[in-house]
Order: structure tokens, then sequence, then C-alpha cells
């Protein structure tokens, strides 16, 4: 029988229970943030349950933490008892925590796979919709809410019916001056929010093949905004020298060797297929208040099709039929989960060296992790970030949902490498434009909007 | 966990489409480490800006049905949105579809949600605008309004634990030397190594 990667994945790690019953599925890894675990661990505690395997278990704090020079000063009571609280926990429960300053702290989707703990053919979750991150590297990884948690981390399982699957097949090349994020964005644009419920969306095609390994983190990041439980792409040899020494990855060839047995078997059956060929795909920015209004950076804001586009034009403040490069940005924002990692840095300091941003503009840049701060000091990228006039900050979540003080003021316009434009997102009354790490850099320098391709 | 057998109830309607975790609440009160007390934030923008809205209607206040659009609780995976609405005292929410993380949430909380086909969800909501009774009864898996009457699927496993008021994490915990036995076997198989970077 042919199966595909998450067939494989399934059928390893799932105990079938009575028929129309959920099957019970192990869970290899769990990671936690201070949001969303605190009501899980009171949970165990009201049961008089401990956590089952915590080694098994990995937390940081990333929410709310600040990004500024003295980030140990936290303004808010309840966001310091958060984080108190979830500290406590790992101690009593004996989790591991990568507390500020450990080296390691970080976004928990930039932490994971940077310490190895990200490995094909795993089940891994976390309280977090963007756990599909980590299925970049062929693991079976989504996010689930507090109450499932609570039975992760009591059990190590959770009930679950089998998904099905929906293979995206990207064919051609994606061309030189689009990133991963412009094609996550597109083909968010194509299913819309709600394209890909109730399904797995394993990524596949040449144009996969080519992607690095944070790029392929930057696509399977957002599949959750079409709707998606997980995205993930089969492991190949990128995957396997992406993992090569890193701490937590064992060194040894057989594993490796072992690892690409994961990936789906030619031919094998989906539940739904959809292929592009993405040969001619342009960089992508949103206009609305959802990652599916978006359209090319050299097109103009569309006409509303709907009463929600309406009403999302009415939000961002702008008309249809408007030149999107005409449009006028107060703040840019690079970091998060979708694009805080190493290489996101290095494409926004290559765009930003010998040049200014904007006087207009306020420039966030924010590492996804201590590691990829300190690695971007090592490199000399925060001397590009100053020398331009961005503010190069610490560690976190910060504008992506401003839970901490990095907040877009009421009504300002901000570009940002993140992955949702929501309402009120990045602050109250705040607009956002999504957008890849290369038209953010280069939009922060023009003042408006403006993408990587020469006019 | 708390049965349910019967909702009976005049409802509230939102008819608006892809309402996400975000609307439903938003990030500013997720630094709670309590469950309750979240309801008072219920789609918090709304109310606050909308003097229409139909949450900050007092004649709204005792109901438990809500009526709303298709692929509702996209984004983000907070438990806090079904805890907000379910803290406010909804029981049921209808809508001709739901994201998948917030569906589970609203399973493993006792939140039932009634996915309809589009044109029987129509019907429903014309019943909802018409401010009728709606009537819903999980074992026979029906809802009523006036003299109509419409059946819903509902996963039959998930069905016995809210007649019962039973929950998942009791269930897992039955099966625990199963999920012991196979965790023995994957780690057999797997590759995570243990160096320390704590
Ligand atoms: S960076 Fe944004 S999307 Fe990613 S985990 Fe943090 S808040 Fe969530």
């Amino acid at each position: 029988m042919k199966r595909n990667i998450v067939d494989k994945i399934w059928q390893q790690h799932a105990i079938p229970t009575a028929s129309g019953h959920p099957d019970i599925l192990a869970i290899d890894f769990t990671l936690l943030h201070e949001v969303t675990s605190a009501q899980a661990f009171a949970e165990l505690k009201e049961r008089q349950l401990t956590v089952n395997r915590p080694d098994r278990c990995l937390a940081t704090i990333d929410h709310s933490i600040p990004t500024r020079p003295d980030r140990h000063r936290v303004d808010d009571p309840k966001a310091i008892q958060q984080m108190q609280t979830l500290k406590r926990h790992c101690q009593e429960q004996g989790i591991p925590f990568h507390d500020i300053d450990s080296g390691h702290q970080g976004i928990v989707h930039v932490m994971g796979p940077e310490l190895g703990i990200t490995q094909p053919g795993m089940t891994l979750v976390c309280g977090d919709s963007h756990t599909a991150t980590h299925g970049a590297f062929g693991a079976l990884a989504f996010g689930i809410g507090t109450s499932t948690l609570s039975h992760v981390l009591a059990t190590g399982a959770l009930l679950m019916h089998k998904p099905k699957v929906m293979q995206v097949g990207f064919s051609g090349q994606l061309p030189a001056h689009c990133e991963a994020k412009d094609l996550i964005l597109r083909l968010i644009k194509e299913l819309g929010v709600g394209g890909a419920n109730g399904h797995v969306i394993e990524y596949t095609g040449s144009a996969i093949q080519s992607l690095s390994m944070e790029a392929r983190m930057t696509l399977c990041n957002m599949s959750i905004e079409c709707g998606a439980m997980a995205g993930l792409i089969s492991p190949d040899t990128t995957t396997l020298s992406y993992l090569k020494g890193r701490p937590h990855a064992p060194g040894d060839s057989e594993a490796c060797h072992q690892w690409l047995q994961w990936a789906s078997d030619a031919d094998c059956h989906y539940d739904r297929v959809l292929r592009f060929d993405v040969s001619d795909w342009q960089p992508m920015v949103t206009w609305g208040t959802n990652p599916a209004q978006a359209t090319a950076t050299h097109e103009w804001v569309p006409d509303a099709q709907h009463p929600s586009d309406q009403a999302a034009l009415t939000y961002t403040q702008l008309k249809p039929q408007q030149a999107i490069q005409d449009i006028t940005i107060d703040w840019a924002f690079v970091g998060s989960c979708t694009n805080g990692r190493i290489e996101d840095l290095r494409t926004v300091a290559s765009i930003l060296q010998n040049q200014r941003v904007a006087g207009h503009v306020t420039m966030y840049i924010v590492p996804g992790s201590e590691q990829v701060h300190r690695q971007a000091v090592a490199e000399g990228l925060d001397q590009v970030f100053r020398n331009a006039g961005a503010d190069f900050r610490l560690p976190g979540c910060s504008m992506c949902l401003a839970m901490n003080d990095d907040v877009v003021p009421a009504g300002a316009r901000c570009i940002s490498t993140t992955n949702r434009n929501f309402i009120g997102r990045q602050g109250t009354g705040s607009i956002t434009h999504l957008a890849s790490p290369t038209t953010v850099a280069h939009s922060a320098i023009a003042g408006h909007i403006k993408s990587g391709v020469n006019p | 966990m708390k049965a349910l057998q019967t909702i009976n109830s005049q409802p509230i309607v939102w008819a608006q489409q892809d309402i996400d975790t975000d609307v439903i609440i938003p990030a500013q009160f997720l630094t709670t480490t309590e469950r309750s007390g979240l309801g008072q934030h219920l789609f918090h923008r709304m109310c606050q800006s909308d003097a229409e809205f139909p949450f900050t209607q007092t004649h709204n206040r005792d109901r438990t049905v809500f009526i709303t659009g298709d692929n509702f609780g996209c984004g983000s995976s907070r438990e806090h949105a079904v805890w907000a609405l379910m803290d406010w005292g909804i029981q049921a929410v209808i809508a001709p579809g739901f994201a998948d993380i917030f569906s589970n949430n609203a399973r493993k909380n006792g939140l039932l949600l009634i996915t309809l086909p589009e044109p029987d969800w129509q019907q429903v909501l014309e019943a909802g605008l018409n401010d009728e009774h709606i009537a819903i009864d999980v074992k026979q898996q029906r809802v009523s309004a006036g003299h109509l009457e419409w059946t819903f699927d509902l996963d039959p496993f998930f069905k016995s634990l809210l007649i019962n008021g039973q929950d998942e994490l009791a269930y897992l915990l039955q099966h625990q030397n199963e999920i012991q036995t196979l965790q023995q076997q994957l780690s057999r198989t797997q590759f995570l190594t243990n160096r320390s970077t704590t």
C-alpha cells in the first residue's frame, strides 16, 4: 500500500478504539508557552495528576515578554503572574524551561527547530495555532487548545479523528524576487481563510524542493490561515543537513537514513489535490483584515466583492483601484514565528545596508530567539540595522499580537512580516499589511509599500 | 463537564462569516490564568464600538443559543474564545461551519456546535431574526423553531460524552496502559537525544 506521510505517522502513533470513536494519538513532544498553559496545569492539579513525560516537554516565554533592553521589567502585573505561573509549574513537574537570558529563550516555533527538537516522523503539539511551523521537518505538528494540552500533559496522548490530507503541489520555480511568504499568501488568497478546514496540507513539488528549511517553516507556519490543522513537507536532504549537529538531534547517519523513510510514497493517495505552477507568481501583500485579502504588490486595491471586503476596506482606509505601491506606511515590523529567523534577518540586512529607513517610519526588527539574536550580532547585522535607523530589539512575539508593550498606535499603518492582519491584532485601531521580509525592508526605506521588483 | 441534553432559548444572531478568535476575545485578556470571568470581555471590541451589537442588548442577556456565519472561530487556537462564550452563558452555536481548533476546543468544554447545511442554516437564521424560540434536542440531534425542524450531525462519541456529562480526559486515562505500551514502542524507533540545553 502506498502511503502519504500523514498515513505513515498516523499508523505508527494511533491506537484505534471503538468504531466511530476518535483514535488515541500518541504525542512525542509538547512545547509550552505562558499564555495557554496555566489552566492546563490547574486542571492536572485539580485531578491530582502529574505530567506523564516531562522530558518530552519544553517550555519558554515569548508572548508577553518585553523586547526592550530592560526586558526584565514587566509592567503588567497579570503578565508577570502568568510568566511566574509557567515557571513554577515547570519546576514542580520537572519540565525543562528556557528562561530569558538562558541563551535559548525565544518564540516556541523558532526555538524548537533550531535546537533540533523537531524531527521527521514525530507528532508534536503546542497550545498555539502556528505549531504547523514544525511541519517543515516532516513532523505532524498542530495547535491545540488548553484542555487538549492538559490531556497530552497527563496522558501523552489526545483523541482525534484522522484528518484528511490535501496535497498542494507547487510546480515550476518561484521567481527570484519572490519568497516563501509570497507563496503562502497567494495560496491563502486562492483557498480562502477556511478553504483547507478539516485537512492537513502536504506541500510538494519542485518549488518546495528548492526552498531552505527557514523558508519551509515560513510556508508551513501560515497553513492555519487557510484553515488547515497542519501543513507539512516530506523530509529530504535539505531537512537532514539542517538537523545535523543541532543539540537535540542525533548525530549518526542511521537516524538520518530512517528519517527519509517518512517521506510520502510516490503515487500515494490524497483526499484532495491542488496544483499550481508558481513560475509567474509575484510578491504579495494584504490589503484587508484577513490573510486571504491579498494581492500582488504591483497591483491595485481590488473592488469589494462581498460586504466583508467593504468592511475590511473601511477599516484599512483604502479605496478600490488605489495603487498598492502608493500606500504610505508609518511602521515596519520584521519578526514573529513566520519571519523572525536568521535567514529573514539576513535578507532584511542586505536591503538596509547603506540605506536609511524613511524619516516618518518606525521600524522594529525583533529576532525570533536569543540564538537568532546572537547570530545576528555575530554577523554584524545589528550594526546594519542601527545604521539604517531601525530598532533591533530582544526576542519575543512582540508586535505580532501586541501582548507586550510593542504596539502599533491606533490609526497607524504597519507593514509586517507577521501572519495575521486581523482588526486590532497589532494594537487597537492599528492597520496591518502582511508581506515578506524583502517587501517590508524595501517599504521601510521608501516609506510606502514597495516590493523588491524594479519598477 | 455538565450533562447537556436539551436547550431552549431565543437566539442571539450575528450572521457574519469568518469571525476569528481575536474578535471573540482580544489578546489583551489572555494574561489571565483562570478559565472563568472571560464572559465580560466577549466580543470586546464590538461591544465597545457598536451600541447596536447583539451582545450588548439587555434583552439578549439570558439567551443561550447563538446563530452565526460560516467558519466561526478561525485564527488563533486560544481556548479563551470558548471559555468566554460559555462564561457569558452560550450553550450552543449554530453556523454553516466552524474552524477546526475551535471545534476541538468547544467539545472539550461541552459547548455544542451545530453545523447546518447552508439552506437549513438560512431558515434557522430567518427564524432567529424573527426572534422565534429555538429548541435543541441533543439526543435526537434536532433543532426546531416553530413548526420547522432540522437535524444535525453529531459525532457519536462526543454525543455520548455530552449527554452523560463525561469528559475526554477520563476516557484517555482509562486507556493509559495501551498508551504507555505504544510510547515504549515509539521510543525504540525514535531518535530524540537528551543532550540537555537547560
Ligand atoms: S510570533 Fe505571533 S503567531 Fe507566532 S507564536 Fe508568537 S504570537 Fe503566535
